[in-house]
């Protein structure tokens, strides 16, 4: 007669504990597997122990996020140490590199510390090649990280631009940390966001390959001098006021701009970060100017960009937000004040960031903007 | 396609537990379906190929068993069907893209890419030949299973690169009541620890600093540079292969089947001889056994004019030009094999002689500037494996134009000490998985030190695929 299937499991248990399956362990067995265990789990709390330290973290050149991005990378990690040893930030400037070297954090703090008298803490997070689609989802994870209480989001208009794709937005969205954040748990996400250790080596995983180190160690370099509100703007200066359209890049950003058309997908992305404000923080977009000659690279020259100005003042007034923005820019920023004809430089900076900063201060007082902390005594 | 994906884990770790809980009648056709399901993982379409090629090699002993006066003509169908189905798909690629597209359509040819040999053929093949042979010798028994005959040639572990095992030894292996108790289940830990160590810290950044792939098409920097990316290069195949080797030895050993080594600290050799017994040595084995005995043998008995110096020249020439084509179907490899070959020969005959005899007795520093002497002719010669020949030409000249030290990687001296220790650690414990025998307490340290230390070089964006696989 057949065993009932239960009777025939416990029958087949019985036959395994015996010892007559294909596996014959006898006892003890694993201790070497139980001490290389705590060896292991020693060595990672004292390298872990190591890194937290002060000793330990000045050792460590940068805290890496795994994007492959040295300027993203850099940006994360200087933020974190701002708030670590300022305590809160209470305003974060988002955009691309056009952002990162206009805007002047230092500068505007001091003078809204002036006039109207508060105190704030900034951050300028700029990022070559951030479009508006991936700085949607990074304002998410810095709005859930700092709790700010304003973010500027830097709007470069030729930079909606439909043709645009930027490889550099892959790699930022592609790391595990930015996943991780965006809700798509994965263990080096999750390693990278609780081990300091890790976040040590990870900048150094590729060290074999060819030239990895120096470009590492030269990045590192590059961005050793800018100040920890994360600004650094350089000293060129733009020589011709027109693009030379014999130099291959402008002939390639004039190939771009052909039939400006701001893509959907930044507009999207402008959109969702307006809708931040539902977290608590107050959203200003920031016209970031471009010198007149870059307009000449545009089809139908300054009509195509104000009419993607235009597009962006129709989002924000859908929104309630406030989009500052100005047409006297060609008369504010000198010359001078440009390194090439989209990013300023050190003088165009203090210049477009002082403006900015009274613009602001314009909206404190009329009660469109509400500071992190109270006024200031005099 | 590599081996190391979390699918392919998954698959070998659920026909790792089905076979630790079912009854020992199920093991073969547990370990039959988990080799065929990676079969088709790693070969797609090509499975076919394969399958069709176990179903005849299985058959022709059984048919020719029954009809012994057929045995001859059977016997070299078959040798010639498998060798067949090799050469075209390593020579004739086109045509096989070709048949592709009408068996299966023009997107399931397209999507089987530039890599046209399907991976794992070239090793089927040469285990293929060595079942019929084997049977043949009566060192086989002719009428084992085709589930027997299929696990010989497509047991996932060797599937892809090895070792090449022969079909009396393997076959005796499968027959023979299996497990693992203790000692197999560390011992095959430690193996597998080892590949992943070797592949991981070793190969791979040994990969990277080299590139010497690229002066196929640029100058080669010239001088000790050359010299250094070519050591990198040499030491980066061996530590993947011989890290694969584990990795396969270890995964087989966890079901209770011992592999057949591949290495033996082929940079400690004596001589270029010993070299080859010691690098690929499955491979070495196979070729010494179905051609360069046969041929010497043949030789041997044919007298006169071949007995002499020409029975110790001819077989390693023709065997090593045999292993050149089965590496690739390109000038380059075999002219590799004609160099390999006749430097083989040169040293058979040299070791006739007197001087060959002292300098082969001599010990000490003359045994460690053999090793280095060895290792250095073998890793000129492994230029040609990597650029054609005028690239390799220019390679070398590269290497004593005098140019001025370059810079090289700070991380290629620690690596290949890291190596060569790795090497004597095993040398002297006269097995690959030693380190098993070391006190706990070292044991346990150098096991975690190995875990943390992978899983830092599984971090970098290196390659995941095992060279050998290609060939």
């Amino acid at each position: 007669m057949a065993l009932h299937p239960s009777a025939r499991l416990r029958a087949h248990l019985a036959w395994l504990r015996r010892g007559q399956g294909a596996l014959q362990l006898r006892r003890p067995f694993g201790a070497t597997l139980v001490w290389a265990a705590v060896v292991l789990a020693g060595l990672a709390a004292g390298v872990e122990i190591f890194a937290r330290s002060e000793q330990g973290s000045e050792l460590i050149p940068l805290r890496g996020v795994g994007s492959r991005h040295f300027q993203f990378e850099v940006k994360v990690d200087r933020l974190e140490k701002l708030a670590e040893t300022a305590g809160p930030v209470d305003c974060l400037f988002l955009g691309d590199s056009t952002v990162h070297q206009a805007v002047d954090p230092a500068l505007i703090t001091a003078r809204l510390k002036q006039d109207p008298g508060v105190a704030m803490t900034c951050f300028n997070f700029g990022v070559r090649g951030l479009n508006q689609a991936v700085l949607a989802p990074l304002a998410e994870i810095l709005v859930d990280e700092y709790r700010p209480a304003w973010l500027l989001v830097g709007v470069n208009v030729t930079g909606l631009q439909r043709r645009l794709a930027v490889p550099d937005n892959d790699a930022i969205l592609g790391s595990p940390w930015v996943r991780q954040r965006l809700g798509d748990p994965n263990w080096e996400g999750w390693l990278l966001d609780h081990s300091r250790a890790y976040r040590a080596f990870d900048p150094f995983r590729n060290w074999m390959q060819d030239d990895y180190l120096e470009e590492l160690l030269w990045e590192i370099g590059r961005w050793r001098n800018m100040d920890p509100f994360g600004h650094l703007s350089p000293t060129t200066v733009l020589a011709e006021p027109l693009p030379d359209m014999t130099v291959p890049l402008n002939q390639a950003i004039a190939g771009l701009m052909i039939s400006f058309e701001p893509s959907p997908e930044n507009l999207a992305g402008l959109e969702r970060t307006l809708e931040l404000t539902r977290s608590g923080v107050q959203v200003v977009l920031v016209e970031i100017p471009v010198h007149a000659g870059f307009l000449t690279l545009l089809e139908n020259g300054r009509a195509d960009y104000d009419r993607g100005r235009q597009t962006v003042a129709d989002l924000a007034q859908r929104h309630d937000a406030v989009f500052l923005m100005d047409d006297s820019f060609d008369q504010l920023i000198p010359l001078d004040g440009w390194s090439n004809l989209n990013h300023m430089n050190r003088n165009g900076s203090q210049i477009f960031s002082a403006w900015l900063s009274g613009r602001l201060a314009g909206l404190l007082r009329a009660g469109r903007l509400h500071a992190a902390e109270e006024p200031v005594s005099p | 396609m590599t081996l190391l994906t979390v699918k392919n884990a998954f698959i070998v770790g659920a026909v790792l537990i089905g076979s630790f809980l079912a009854p020992g009648r199920w093991h073969k056709g547990l370990l039959l379906g988990g080799s065929l399901l990676l079969l088709v993982r790693l070969t797609g379409p090509y499975a076919v190929v394969f399958i069709g090629a176990v179903v005849v090699t299985w058959l022709l002993p059984r048919a020719w068993s029954r009809w012994p006066r057929a045995l001859t003509p059977l016997f070299l169908l078959g040798i010639a069907a498998n060798l067949a189905v090799l050469a075209v798909f390593k020579y004739r690629p086109s045509a096989m893209h070709g048949l592709a597209r009408r068996l299966f359509g023009d997107g399931a040819a397209e999507s089987l890419g530039p890599v046209l040999v399907p991976l794992g053929l070239s090793y089927f093949a040469l285990q293929a030949v060595s079942y019929l042979v084997d049977v043949r010798r009566g060192r086989a028994p002719a009428g084992s299973g085709l589930a027997d005959v299929a696990l010989y040639l497509t047991y996932f572990p060797k599937f892809l690169a090895g070792p090449i095992e022969r079909a009396g030894d393997f076959l005796e292996r499968l027959a023979a009541p299996r497990s693992v108790d203790n000692e197999r289940l560390a011992r095959s830990l430690t193996l597998l620890v080892v590949g992943l160590f070797r592949k991981f810290v070793l190969a791979n950044p040994l990969l990277a600093i080299s590139g010497i792939e690229t002066y196929a098409s640029a100058d080669a920097p010239g001088g000790a540079a050359s010299a250094a990316l070519l050591a990198a290069h040499v030491f980066a195949v061996y530590n993947d292969f011989a890290g694969y080797t584990n990795l396969a030895q270890g995964i087989s050993g966890l079901f209770g089947l011992d592999l057949s080594p591949n290495f033996r600290r082929p940079f400690f050799a004596q001589g270029l001889g010993d070299f080859w017994s010691r690098w690929h040595a499955s491979l070495t084995g196979w070729l010494k056994e179905y051609i360069y005995f046969p041929l010497t043998r043949a030789m041997l008995k044919a007298g006169r004019g071949w007995a002499g110096p020409a029975a110790l020249a001819l077989p390693p020439v023709l065997t090593l030009l045999f292993s050149g084509l089965w590496h690739g179907a390109s000038p380059q490899f075999l002219a590799w094999g004609g160099l390999v070959g006749a430097l083989l020969a040169v040293e058979a005959v040299f070791g006739r002689s007197e001087w060959g005899r002292r300098w082969r007795a001599a010990g000490g520093a003359a045994a460690a500037a053999r090793a280095v002497l060895v290792t250095t002719v073998m890793s000129l010669t492994t230029v040609l494996f990597v650029l054609p020949i005028p690239a390799a030409a220019a390679f070398w000249r590269s290497l004593f134009d005098g140019s001025a030290p370059a810079a090289i990687h700070p991380a290629l001296l620690p690596l290949l000490a890291i190596s060569l220790l790795l090497d004597a650690f095993q040398a002297r414990g006269r097995d690959d998985a030693s380190l098993v025998r070391w006190p706990l307490p070292l044991r346990a340290a150098g096991l975690a030190l190995a875990v943390l230390v992978i899983f830092l070089a599984t971090r970098s964006t290196g390659p995941r695929v095992f060279i050998y696989q290609g060939f």
